[in-house]
């Protein structure tokens, strides 16, 4: 019988630009858990080492478990000796560097450049412009204009498995001159990811020139995407490179004997690998995904899965100031603040807290504008995704379309706000979910460490996935269609497992929490109206739905998409005052009969 | 106050400066090159021949620099065939029978911007200078660098500039003002070509056209209104008259960088680091970014060992801050900028 050896205690780092976070993974009552976890302020800056903060959440995370793993005389005890103290592996995710430049050398746009795009978007990669067939017409101007763009990554996309190899052949060419002028200290990564046909021309031409990775094409078949290898390769220069320019990150590195990553492609191997595990959600026809959001002191990330495939993008937090897209964020922030502010306001607040990335609210009217910024940054990212994936439908003016279940959120802004009702409130506007989903929020997250250790210790992640290292928000059943501007648009008839029964005749435009306590189980039988779809396979379609409470029970979403707000302020405030308070009442008996 | 600041070079190359030596901030620190303007002659095509053929009939090497006119390829014989460089460059590659011609190298340059004494050399990279001075600390720049005499504009009661003062403007002046939200005066001042730019407080609005400025600028306490913070000013009237040095660097809190002007007085003194993440301690002194006194400075008086629930309802480590008018305020430490 072949024994299986499990490591027994597993330590993880976590670095954001903000936040370090370390957490202890160990086993008890015979299954992984997260035993304990602390955060730090992340010490990079002038005269900083990375190490400081990460050996700070070390210490607490020792005496917040009792289990010893780091030696009186410092460093790590490893692994776990015969009395259980130490550790086996350490696991460490990073999103803590800045955005390494690359150029992406393509054909055309809605072929290998958008392949390429949405390869370069689902990392931390900074491009001035992508390099398409116009390029071509000119080869000493295109290798002038990649001469002072200076990447540190090239990637040669281009081509289809099929073919399409002349004009792939002429970057191949560009790429060689380009590496033969380049001094050795500014030579880029070149990624080949381009038509197979042309492997061979791009070792022949470019491996004695250049530092060569050839990686599965990125478009195999015209609008189907191979983003993986090509990724790892992208992961392991960006890690490269923060290595050399973030103190203390090599030391850091070395004791995870390889088990290093960005977080984002981390979360990207999480939502895949759980997007394979998803049978339908109950009644829902069709496939089900699986949605992860950081919502981190530097980026944004988002990570979608569904049926293996996945698809990640990692935002800037802030829009650079002083341009369109910071007034844009002032506008949102402005309408969903739910509070009386001018664009004025909105713009200085979000100025100021870009000068200050790790700025947190102090008072009410700033987490409002917090939590109305972060509605803004979940719809760009989310509509950023979605130009990038036909199999992931988001607009901010129709929502999330499609089932996406559990939805999983990490960041401070969310997970540090006491306020339950304000937080499911922002990711219900922000996501503007249809049908049923949950709402998971990761409070120290774990998701992408769970990747990252899940390839050393593939049993670790699932069982840590059901525990309570992951909570419960709220179990949400969004309304959506032509949804009559007054009357009852769904009918709830619940049953709790202690055995109380309610039914709540939920009115249009409103939203409605329904007491289930957390943890309970209970059952619910939803009756839309005709016209109104709850994701049962059409309007008017009814079902019954076994749910599991959350921090804030059930939430029925009743306001239809898209989300109308009034235009005029103190009727849009009062609105969106109308709908937390509704959130933060919760309803155990027969409601709006 | 002792500084020590950093010039180096994103890339090796040539370090002009020794230790121990007294550089101005015009002084060319270091200097690299890249390639900048290529030629590619296709010499296959104008022998008639391919690229095996070009490469037979090459009588120059690769690194080799040419004059226009000079014979790079030639195939002898009868009436033998040539190619001459059509300019002048040095001789990159040869690639598919083409040869490609460096006509120009692009120098990144990087320079002192400040008055100082190399402090150590970095080989092929730069060096740290050291320096004697007042240090202001900014939140905000807009990616260059410069120097020159400071000059000190003021606002009207109203906030705004008298259009008289800003024409006895002169160019190579650093000039300071408390407040700008005109962007036609905002312009009207870097019309005067000035060497640099400092404002207390500008309107976010503007932010795009300071971006776009050729000259520095350095906002030092943040973008909308702020109640002026009367010791930034009284401390650069002070040394009205002498060189001020802006580094008008992006803030990057991952690197530790702000944007600063540094003014050279000459005298010695402790050696200090002030960065956005600095450890914070009782007695320095901060600004203050939340809360009803949102762009005021203080002193850290107590950093309460328990964290602290603010109205947010964000449980967090704080700090106790006075304010100048003796007023004690509770501030989430995060939320806090050191100043000095």
């Amino acid at each position: 019988m072949a024994v299986t050896n499990h490591l027994s205690a597993i330590l993880g780092l976590d670095i954001g630009g903000i936040n370090t976070r370390v957490s202890l993974m160990g086993i008890a009552d015979g299954k992984y858990r997260v035993l304990g976890s602390q955060r730090t302020a992340t010490s990079l800056g002038q005269g900083l080492h990375i190490g400081a903060g990460v050996g700070e959440a070390m210490q607490a995370v020792q005496q917040e478990t009792g289990h010893p793993f780091i030696k009186e005389e410092g460093g790590l005890l490893q692994p776990v000796d015969r009395i259980g103290r130490g550790v086996d592996r350490v696991g460490m995710v990073l999103s803590a560097g800045p955005r390494v430049r690359a150029a992406l050398l393509g054909l055309t746009s809605q072929g290998s450049i958008k392949s390429g795009q949405a390869l370069f978007d689902s990392l931390p990669l900074q491009t001035s412009e992508n390099f398409g067939m116009a390029h071509l017409a000119n080869t000493t101007r295109a290798v002038e204009t990649l001469i002072k763009t200076r990447p540190d990554i090239l990637v040669i996309a281009g081509g289809e498995d099929a073919g399409g190899e002349d004009l792939t052949m002429r970057w191949i060419d560009i790429v060689c001159i380009l590496c033969q002028m380049l001094p050795e200290a500014v030579q880029p990564l070149v990624v080949y990811a381009g038509s197979p046909g042309l492997e061979g021309a791009a070792r022949r031409w470019l491996e004695p020139v250049a530092r060569l990775q050839v990686v599965p094409n990125v478009q195999p078949v015209f609008g189907e995407y191979d983003l993986v290898p090509a990724a790892g390769d992208l992961e392991q220069e960006i890690l490269h490179k923060w290595q050399a320019g973030l103190p203390g990150l090599k030391g850091l590195s070395e004791l995870t004997h390889g088990l290093t990553g960005l977080s984002a492609r981390s979360m990207d191997r999480m939502v895949r690998f759980l997007s394979l595990t998803r049978g339908p959600v109950q009644g829902q026809p069709g496939k089900t995904g699986i949605l992860a959001v950081d919502l981190g002191g530097i980026f944004t990330t988002v990570a979608a899965g569904i049926g293996g495939q996945s698809g990640t993008v990692v935002d800037d937090k802030f829009p650079e100031i002083g341009s369109s897209a910071l007034h844009s964020a002032s506008l949102a922030t402005t309408t969903w603040a739910g509070e009386p502010v001018t664009e004025a306001e909105s713009e200085r607040f979000l100025t100021n807290h870009a000068l200050i990335p790790a700025w947190v609210p102090e008072t009410g009217l700033e987490l409002a504008l917090s939590h109305a910024f972060t509605r803004y940054r979940l719809q760009q990212t989310l509509q950023r995704l979605s130009e990038h994936y036909d199999w992931f439908d988001f607009h901010p003016e129709y929502g999330l379309k499609g089932t996406f279940e559990p939805v999983i959120v990490s960041g401070a802004v969310i997970t540090g706000t006491r306020d339950a009702a304000r937080v499911m409130l922002t990711l219900l506007d922000g996501l503007q979910p249809h049908g049923i989903t949950t709402l998971v929020l990761d409070r120290n997250n774990i998701l992408p460490l769970l990747g990252k250790i899940g390839e050393v210790e593939p049993v670790l992640p699932v069982q840590v996935l059901s525990s309570s290292a992951f909570e419960n928000l709220g179990t949400v059943i969004s309304v959506s269609g032509r949804v009559p501007s007054n009357g009852t648009v769904i009918t709830v008839h619940m049953e709790t497992a202690s055995g109380k029964k309610s039914s709540h005749f939920v009115p249009s435009g409103s939203l409605l929490r329904l007491a289930v306590a957390e943890g309970e189980r209970a059952e619910l039988e939803l009756i839309p109206h005709n016209r109104v779809d709850i994701g049962f396979g059409g309007p008017g379609q009814r079902g019954r739905l076994r749910v599991t409470g959350g921090i804030l029970g059930v939430v029925i979403d009743a306001r239809g998409r898209p989300l109308l707000l009034p235009e005029h302020t103190d009727a849009r405030v009062a609105l969106l005052q109308t709908w937390l308070r509704a959130l933060r009442a919760e309803h155990n008996s027969t409601t709006g009969v | 106050m002792t500084l020590q600041r950093l010039r180096a070079l994103p890339l090796p190359g040539e370090v002009f400066v020794n230790e121990g030596e007294q550089v101005h901030p015009m002084d060319v620190i270091a200097e690299a090159s890249v390639p900048g303007d290529i030629f590619m002659l296709d010499i296959a095509a104008s022998l008639g021949t391919d690229h095996v053929g070009a490469k037979r009939a090459l009588v120059r090497h690769t690194g080799e620099y040419l004059h226009k006119g000079d014979v790079v390829a030639q195939i002898p014989g009868a009436f033998p065939r040539l190619v001459r460089a059509p300019l002048s460059g040095r001789f990159a590659a040869l690639h598919q029978g083409n040869v490609i011609f460096e006509v120009e190298r692009e120098r990144i340059q990087v320079r002192a911007c400040l008055v100082g004494v190399v402090r150590s050399v970095i080989p092929e990279y730069g060096a740290e200078i050291e320096t004697h001075g007042w240090l202001l600390q900014g939140m905000w720049g807009n990616g260059r660098n410069s120097s020159g005499g400071l000059r000190l504009l003021e606002n009207t009661d109203a906030g705004a500039l008298d259009p008289s003062i800003l024409e006895t403007v002169e160019g190579g002046q650093v000039i300071a003002v408390e407040t700008c939200d005109d962007e036609a005066v905002l312009l009207m001042l870097a019309e005067r070509n000035p060497a640099g730019l400092i404002f207390g407080s500008l309107a976010g609005a503007l932010a795009p056209a300071a971006a776009a400025l050729p000259v520095p600028v350095v906002v030092v306490q943040g973008f909308g209104p702020c109640q002026p913070d009367s010791s930034i000013f009284e401390g650069l009237q002070a040394l009205a008259g002498q060189t001020a040095c802006l580094s008008g660097v992006t803030s990057d809190s991952l690197a530790g960088h702000r944007p600063e002007v540094i003014i050279p007085t000459g005298e010695g003194g402790q050696a200090e680091t002030v960065g956005i993440r600095a450890e914070l301690r009782p007695g320095q002194k901060v600004r203050l970014f939340s809360g009803k006194r949102l762009g005021e400075i203080g002193e850290v008086k107590t950093l309460p060992d328990d964290l602290v629930l603010f109205e947010s309802g964000l449980e967090v480590p704080a700090a106790v801050v006075e304010l100048g008018n003796g007023e004690k305020v509770t501030i989430p430490q995060q939320n806090v900028v050191i100043v000095g």
